[in-house]
């Protein structure tokens, strides 16, 4: 499994550029080319289970909601195991409360279980690959961690939740998202919300971002810029 | 556990066309890298790599790693600790796991340098930031600093003027270096003020950076501080294994990329070598000639084992 996964990882940072733009300029109307497409569904290839991906949007404004709801639509085609719903959050004010929807387009990826990932805004740039790895990771059984990692993770004794602030240029946000993804699949105490803060200023402002990737841990401690993956952990584990 | 014949250290422009042509040359080699792409990626344009004309870094890159791709070279995304040599045998600790290799190439690039001046470290992410790609977006409408007077503080300028009110280039020299093409577009755009021969002494601020101090004596007030002063070597494992280094920090390499460590090589950024002038091209060029030392040197050790002549 963990081979597997190493290999859909490499594979998938190797996914086509045009998502990077965020538009297909074959064709306006789409956002996905062809050869996204192809490559997508060759790592979709490699999901387990079936995924469920919600998307909250809203027809009272929203800066990418239609274009993220042709990108998730055009995904959606891809593999008959990604079920993807979308919901109106002015008409299904239930389901925002019930997945603390902040801001639209919201994603929310429910694997075998809900594992608390989330993302807010277009998933274009290079925010897309973490996501889709999330997804792919999501319908597994669940992925394995070093030994030590994995006995940090086991410590983390409260719920955290995770804000990581992106941008879709930001060469290192990646990296930290992929990280904050993995570590809400392997501990049900940890959930993972990324922020486009290119689209989402004033929300950026509230938590006084002026540097990609922050990455805000409960509510509280923030801290700006890459870090490794044994950082990260003793983070997730202090504010536990 | 497997013996790779070259285990690649770093995942830049070197890197990766090192594991592009070791690919080729049929050896058993691994990329290891905890930034596939490397600092190539955040260059705003690239407009000197013969062949594409206008083309960001991150997509320039994602196309080094699509051809790499292409050929099944194992990737390893993980920190390089320490490198150890026993027995022509190197032994390269990862985060949570050891590669053995033959040889290693170490093309481990630079990492950005610092101001080192007072409020620098206090306001990185408040105002101070060393990725223009990454926060200039922060910066609409107000008014930025960029330290540096080369390409890539001509080129951070340039992308901060696109979206600030004001630009300074604060630069030490009183000349701006670098390509002509990105000194004549910032001298004449009207947003941005070339301070020449000025040194940054110190940022200021409260809880984000509120303006600079410069050796003369001016204080300019500015939201925010990009520092483009260039980039020191990674260095990576030189002391563990007894690399030399040259007095400005890079690994010292010869015409075919070797080390004074025999079976270590070195390309790209990190060395000494493409006198001086790094660049992608110059890198990608690197990688390539270590591998091709590395295959002959291999093809002669079937009778010497890594000896230089």
């Amino acid at each position: 499994m963990e081979k597997r996964i190493k290999v859909i990882i490499i594979s998938l940072m190797l996914i086509g550029t045009l998502l990077m733009a965020g538009c297909n300029e074959a064709n306006p109307d789409k956002v996905l080319s062809e050869s996204d497409k192809t490559e997508i569904k060759k790592m979709l290839a490699n999901m387990d289970g079936k995924v469920d991906i919600l998307l909250f949007t809203s027809a009272s404004g929203c800066f990418s909601c239609s274009k993220t709801e042709t990108l998730m639509k055009e995904f959606d085609q891809l593999s008959d195991k990604i079920s993807l719903k979308v919901y109106d959050t002015d008409k299904n004010k239930d389901m925002a409360t019930k997945y603390d929807i902040e801001l639209v387009p919201a994603i929310v990826v429910i694997g075998k279980e809900d594992y608390g990932i989330k993302h807010y805004g277009f998933p274009g740039g290079k925010e897309f690959n973490p996501l889709l790895e999330a997804i792919i990771s999501s319908s597994m059984e669940g992925p394995k961690v070093s030994e030590e990692i994995g006995k940090k993770i086991n410590t983390i004794s409260n719920p955290v939740e995770v804000k990581i602030f992106v941008t879709p240029t930001c060469p290192s946000c990646p990296d930290m998202v992929r990280g904050a993804y993995y570590y809400s699949l392997v501990s049900d105490k940890v959930s993972t919300v990324t922020i486009m803060s290119n689209e989402f200023e004033e929300y950026s402002k509230n938590y006084k971002i002026n540097a990609v990737p922050t990455i805000v841990f409960n509510e509280g401690f923030s801290k700006e810029g890459p870090m490794a993956e044994e950082t990260f952990v003793n983070y997730l584990v202090v504010s536990s | 556990m497997d013996v790779f014949d070259v285990a690649i250290l770093g995942g830049g422009p070197a890197g990766i066309s090192a594991g592009i042509y070791a690919a080729r040359f049929k050896l058993n080699a691994v990329v290891i890298s905890n930034s596939l792409g490397g600092t190539a990626q955040t260059a705003h344009l690239i407009e000197n790599y013969p062949g594409f004309g206008v083309i960001s870094g991150f997509e320039l890159m994602q196309k080094f790693k699509d051809h790499l791709k292409s050929f099944e070279i194992p990737v390893i995304e993980k920190h390089v600790y320490s490198a150890s040599k026993e027995n022509d045998i190197f032994t390269i600790k990862l985060t949570d796991e050891e590669v053995k290799a033959k040889c290693i190439l170490i093309a481990t690039g630079t990492k950005r340098r610092k101001l080192g001046v007072p409020g620098e470290a206090q306001f990185y992410g408040k105002g101070v930031s060393y990725c223009v790609t990454c926060d200039a977006f922060f910066y609409r409408d107000k008014t930025v600093a960029v330290v540096g007077g080369s390409d890539a503080a001509n080129m951070a300028a340039i992308l901060l003027a696109s979206m600030a009110k004001k630009v300074y280039v604060i630069y030490r020299k009183e000349k701006l270096r670098g390509e002509l093409v990105w000194i004549e577009r910032v001298i004449t755009n009207p947003k941005i003020e070339v301070l020449y021969n000025s040194n940054v002494v110190e940022i200021t601020g409260k809880e984000f950076v509120e303006g600079v101090k410069l050796e003369d004596g001016r204080e300019i007030s500015v939201d925010g501080v990009f520092v483009e002063i260039g980039s020191i070597p990674e260095c990576c494992c030189a002391n563990d294994l007894g690399i030399e280094i040259t007095q400005k920090g890079y690994i010292q390499v010869d015409a075919s990329q070797k080390t004074n460590v025999d079976g270590v090589y070195a390309a790209g950024d990190v060395t000494s070598g493409s006198n001086g002038f790094q660049q992608i091209v110059t890198a990608a060029s690197e990688g390539v000639i270590a591998i091709k030392s590395i295959f002959d040197d291999m093809e002669k050790s079937k009778v010497t084992l890594w000896k230089k002549e």
